[in-house]
């Protein structure tokens, strides 16, 4: 290595920042142990810009991006360290109040599934004029169904007024999630976070799903931070990326940038083993073995060692575990042998 | 080649959950055939009813009316007794590799509890077997002494398909095998059904609602809408040159594979008012959200036709190329 490459370790990115998360480490008590959901993960959010979050199940992108909506529940969450700053306003450490308010204001939910989170006892109207209301009290009963109504026909339901005498339970999946996004985009919130929005979701209703969204920020250049284990979602929405493995971001890059250079052998892995990435009647790339658990001792050295192609049997894998460097411009990867990814 | 599994005009009835009368036909007149050593993928979106074709195939639901070959035999009154020594020969694997195993047997005893049932072999021979069918799926071996929850997902759906092996069937009848996997694991699992397919020339019926991962196991393709087939053809004519309406728009929602091609897929493919439930009385079903249905579509139930070399779609306008998409594209 002549062009001796930067280890960079919180260095201020060179952009206006709107919510920057350091470091930060959570971990679940449970009856078997401690479970490492998230073992220092750095991230920041552009104002307007959407970050994905890419991961498998356990990977702890959905705790590290909840954890700055105090929505985490403590205990048994545990965060041991570091820092979410929303313009420099700590969100870790500020009280469940201030916290509340910010939820209802400034940050927006959307949730996997909506029938959770949607109470099942009470008409889409009254949970919709309520939403509205608690941030406006000025908002009169009558104002807030109106504009209730004008948010769910922007989602593109059709019959809005009918449609607010109804309970959850009456809609389907895609409508359910439609009357969610219409709720957090109820207060123009500043940060969206939507979780799996599409998971739960038949493959035409996705589609229509990912419309919307992509619509409704283009409307409101609310910064966004979308979490999924699909990267076909990452690719039709994300501006830029970060992919976590073993509650670690071990890549981040502009989307173009990680389709077309992943430095990470985790996400070229990822990226290869996609069906799609093989033409038809061929075998697929497949990653061996399987994600670790995250319960108990954290092993030293790089947590996706054991699995990766690159490795290569080298000792420094399993006893050091890598710095994120620098690799190109605004593109970091945590791993020892970063230059040898293909170019 | 030789028709393993032919089905013919099958309907499987429910009755109506709630409302007491009536019945849900989530099996509406479905025909396809199976060809020994052949993978037919049957896609399509949740409710659509692909899961209860897979179980009445495989009788462990009673036909509401049509009829079921396998073997050259009628099986479709045959009773659990007359049935079982068929299911040697059609196995069964299953969507979620948490539920399908007894938590109290080992590795051993689930693979080789097919064979005791049976009685194909001796103690020993029976070890023997098993521990040649985990090398056949890439389990450890000496695993053996095991039970199912010190083992992830996808070694339990390896698990899943050595049993499901352990007799020599002639077909495999696969529900949603791989979705319940992580992303990482979904390739080895798909790796692994694609090599015993060919190897030990196995049929499949592999039932998914996953396009891509139906196009990487399958030779032909079953396109399955409200209880129906409505498009079935091999595989390259699918997905490269698809007839249905149906078909083109479920293709066409496909999330983009790269970044670049971002705005590619059209918007707002099918009216978002529609419930797939809400099955129109008469002619077409899919009608309501067809962008291309016209006044016949309301009243004639459309027939099958051939519309290329072993292509059949059930539409009265089939497409070849792009119209129907483009027409909605704003």
């Amino acid at each position: 290595m002549s062009a001796a490459p930067r280890a960079v370790a919180g260095l201020e990115p060179a952009r206006p920042t709107l919510l920057r998360v350091e470091d930060l480490v959570v971990e679940f008590v449970t009856r078997d142990g401690v479970v490492h959901a998230v073992n220092g993960a750095s991230f920041d959010l552009g104002p307007g810009e959407t970050l994905g979050i890419v991961g498998e199940s356990g990977s702890g992108k959905s705790v590290s991006a909840m954890s700055v909506t105090g929505l985490i529940p403590s205990p048994p969450a545990r965060i041991v360290r570091g820092a979410a700053y929303l313009d420099g306003e700590d969100l870790l450490t500020a009280s469940s109040r201030r916290l509340r308010e910010l939820r209802g204001r400034e940050i927006a939910v959307i949730f996997q599934d909506p029938m959770t989170a949607l109470n099942p006892v009470f008409t889409i109207g009254s949970q919709m004029t309520e939403a509205i209301r608690v941030n406006d009290r000025a908002v009169s009963r009558r104002a807030a169904r109106d504009r209730a109504a004008d948010l769910l026909a922007r989602v593109g339901i059709p019959r809005p007024r009918e449609r607010l005498q109804q309970y959850p339970f009456e809609l389907s999946g895609g409508m359910r999630q439609r009357v969610m996004i219409a709720m957090a985009i109820a207060n123009r919130p500043r940060i969206l976070i939507a979780d799996e929005p599409t998971t739960a979701l038949d493959v035409t209703v996705q589609a229509q799903i990912l419309d919307l969204l992509a619509l409704a920020q283009e409307e409101l250049q609310a910064a966004t931070i979308l979490i999924t284990h699909d990267l076909g979602v990452i690719a039709e929405l994300a501006d830029r990326v970060a992919v976590m493995y073993a509650g670690r971001v071990v890549e981040t890059a502009a989307v173009g940038d990680l389709f077309d250079h992943p430095v990470h052998p985790y996400t070229e892995a990822l990226l290869a083993s996609r069906p799609a990435a093989v033409p038809d009647g061929e075998d697929m790339f497949q990653i061996p073995g399987v994600p670790p658990t995250p319960l108990g001792d954290l092993p030293p050295g790089c947590a996706f060692a054991p699995r990766c192609h690159r490795r290569d049997g080298r000792a420094r894998c399993v006893t050091e575990s890598p710095a994120s460097w620098d690799v190109a411009p605004r593109h970091r990867a945590a791993c020892h042998f970063w230059t040898e990814a293909p170019a | 080649m030789t028709e393993l599994l032919v089905v013919d005009g099958l309907h499987k009835h429910f009755p109506a959950p709630r409302r007491g009368v009536g019945t849900v036909r989530a099996v509406d007149g479905i025909s396809f055939a199976i060809d020994a050593g052949e993978a037919l993928g049957l896609v399509g979106e949740s409710g659509c009813g692909k899961s209860t074709v897979a179980r009445t195939v495989m009788r462990l639901y009673q036909p509401t009316d049509g009829r079921i070959r396998f073997a050259g035999r009628d099986i479709t009154r045959l009773s659990r007794r007359e049935m079982r020594p068929l299911w040697r020969d059609m196995q069964m694997v299953y969507q979620d590799p948490y539920s399908s195993l007894d938590p109290r047997m080992t590795v051993t005893e689930l693979v080789g509890e097919p064979l005791r049932i049976h009685r194909r072999h001796t103690p020993f021979d029976r070890r023997r077997r098993v521990v040649e069918l985990l090398e056949l799926v890439g389990l450890d071996p000496t695993f053996t002494h095991r039970y199912p929850h010190e083992f992830s997902g996808g070694q339990r759906q390896r698990i899943g398909i050595a049993r499901a092996l352990a007799l020599d069937p002639r077909l495999l009848i696969l529900d949603e095998p791989v979705s319940a996997l992580d992303v990482s694991v979904q390739a080895q699992v798909l790796n692994l059904l694609r090599s015993v397919q060919k190897t030990l020339g196995l049929a499949f019926l592999f039932v998914s609602h996953d396009l891509a991962v139906v196009r990487h196991v399958s030779h032909r393709v079953a396109v399955m809408y409200l209880g129906r087939i409505v498009e079935m053809a091999d595989v390259e004519t699918v997905y490269s040159a698809p007839s249905h309406p149906y078909t083109r728009a479920l293709l066409a929602a496909v999330p983009v594979q790269h970044p670049s091609e971002r705005g590619r897929r059209p918007r707002a493919l099918l009216d978002p008012g529609r419930r797939d439930a809400d099955e129109p009385a008469s002619g077409c079903r899919f009608r309501d959200r067809c962008p291309v249905s016209t006044a016949v579509c309301r009243d004639v139930d459309p027939p099958y036709r051939l519309v290329g070399p072993g292509h059949v779609a059930a539409c009265h306008h089939p497409g070849t190329s792009e119209p129907a998409m483009t027409g909605a594209t704003p």
